[in-house]
């Protein structure tokens, strides 16, 4: 019940990305789009990183793009990447 | 006239002849269908996340254009010709961000 009571509290968060000082989503900021994809490089759910539908959109788009241009692989997550 | 964003990854192993003269026929084919470069920057040779036609690194090149979308497809077809250019990607943005572009500044 306690563990419940967490993925509340966790889940009322606001979108990281949406406000005045988010950062702005682009398939170039490699660091940025680094933070929502798995390990596996799939995009995280938006129910997980609380990213708001809209920019959620967005973020996908984003990905797609750096993907397509080799900025980021289709089937792992590479760290320190520059 | 539509603002937009070119990118288009070069193969690693090509002469610097060949540079300038991609980037003359980029310059001819942009003026000749009524767009202009706004600005250019070189994102240089990059380590690929993944190999395309089993090269491991790639050329980057940027470019901000103004240039009507409808003449776009005679730009894709120059690009798509060029044996040395693996990839490239043109978007439309609602305004051209100021450069230099994240990608620059992590280089450093």
């Amino acid at each position: 019940m306690r563990n419940n009571n967490l993925s509340m509290n966790s889940r009322s968060k606001t979108c990281p990305l949406s406000g005045k000082d988010a950062p702005k989503i682009d398939y170039k900021n490699i660091k940025l789009l680094n933070r929502y994809i798995t390990e596996k490089g799939k995009i995280m759910p938006s129910r997980i990183t609380n990213v708001s539908f809209e920019k959620q959109k967005k973020l996908a788009q984003a990905i797609k793009r750096a993907r397509f241009l080799s900025l980021l692989s289709y089937s792992e997550k590479k760290f320190e990447q520059r | 006239m539509n603002n937009i964003e070119l990118v288009y990854i070069l193969k690693p192993d090509v002469s610097k002849q060949y540079h300038n003269e991609i980037d003359n026929k980029m310059e001819k084919s942009i003026s000749e269908n009524g767009g202009k470069i706004i600005d250019k920057e070189i994102w240089g040779l990059k380590d690929l996340a993944y190999p395309i036609n089993k090269s491991k690194k790639g050329f980057y090149m940027f470019f901000q254009l103004n240039i009507d979308s409808r003449n776009l497809d005679n730009l894709n077809k120059l690009l798509n010709l060029e044996e040395n250019v693996m990839r490239h990607l043109t978007i439309k943005v609602d305004e051209h961000e100021k450069l230099p572009s994240i990608m620059v500044e992590q280089k450093k």
